[in-house]
């Protein structure tokens, strides 16, 4: 009765124990499944070197005045992208990515560059005309005023034609 | 017998000698982006960056510097990218620092031209 009474209840605690091998075996192997096939996110900064690249690209004054630097900065995002779909290696490509993005502002800095050194060859040129113009007024003046005393010399002077 | 123990003995220190190559020696495109980072941050140093763009030149030291601790406990990956980054804020220190003096330059020659318009317009009142 006793050893009868105690089989049963190693019969149903070996079925337990078959049970949770077998769940926990389940588990852990849907686990590493997942681990598996769970590709790495795509890095932020990743999004936000492209998008930095692409607005600097759209900006006319950043184009047309800065050309080699942004080239560059498309360089560095095609790198930061290529990296990533080769290997997903996550701090290689969000450091490559801020490499870009510093690239795009190196860029805007170029071309504020660039703008500066425009508008200080147009000012010097505005410089040397009004300069120009003052001195030709004050010429103009000279000459005036010359004339002028000479005809009151002239006037007062009998012997002078 | 003993040709095969010397072959062993030869094998062994082939190992040796190949595994401390490998652990010794840092990776030719590190000490490249490493020289090219402290190039950057001396040509940036000398231009008008401490001027005017002291925060990314600041940068750049500090990211060359921790580029060489990294060197320095052998983690070769992350000093190679730390000097990128080093490198990269140096340029952009120097080009930001190169714009402000331009600017600089533009407004002062502004103010400038305006003066002497104004001279050259009193001037003409005078004169009439």
């Amino acid at each position: 009765m006793d050893s009868k009474g105690d089989r049963t209840m190693r019969r149903a605690l070996r079925k337990y124990v078959l049970l949770g091998l077998a769940m926990s075996t389940a588990v852990g192997m849907s686990l590493v499944g997942l681990g598996c096939s769970t590709i790495p996110a795509r890095p932020v900064a990743l999004e936000e070197a492209r998008t930095a690249y692409a607005q600097a690209q759209q900006d006319p004054q950043v184009a047309t005045n800065a050309p080699v630097a942004l080239r560059e900065a498309e360089e560095a995002v095609r790198r930061a992208e290529q990296t990533w779909e080769k290997d997903k290696n996550v701090r290689e490509v969000q450091n490559l990515a801020a490499v870009a993005k510093r690239r795009v502002e190196v860029a805007r800095a170029a071309a504020e560059k660039k703008m500066a050194e425009d508008e200080l060859a147009h000012l010097s040129a505005e410089r040397e005309r009004v300069l120009l113009d003052a001195r030709t007024r004050e010429a103009e003046r000279a000459q005036r005023e010359a004339d002028q005393a000479y005809q009151q010399v002239r006037s007062v002077t009998p012997g002078m034609r | 017998m003993a040709s095969k123990k010397a072959l062993i003995r030869f094998l062994l220190l082939c190992g040796v000698v190949g595994l401390s190559g490998c652990a010794g020696r840092p990776p030719t495109a590190t000490l490249t982006q490493l020289s090219q980072a402290e190039l950057a941050v001396q040509q940036a140093d000398k231009s008008k960056a401490p001027e005017y763009a002291s925060l990314e030149l600041y940068t750049a030291r500090e990211q060359l510097a921790a580029a060489q601790q990294a060197m320095n406990r052998k983690d070769y990956a992350e000093a190679r990218r730390l000097a990128e980054r080093a490198m990269v804020n140096a340029q952009l220190a120097e080009a930001m620092g190169e714009a402000a003096q331009a600017r600089q330059a533009a407004t002062e020659l502004q103010h400038s031209v305006e003066d002497l318009r104004r001279e050259a317009d009193q001037q003409a009142l005078r004169s009439r």
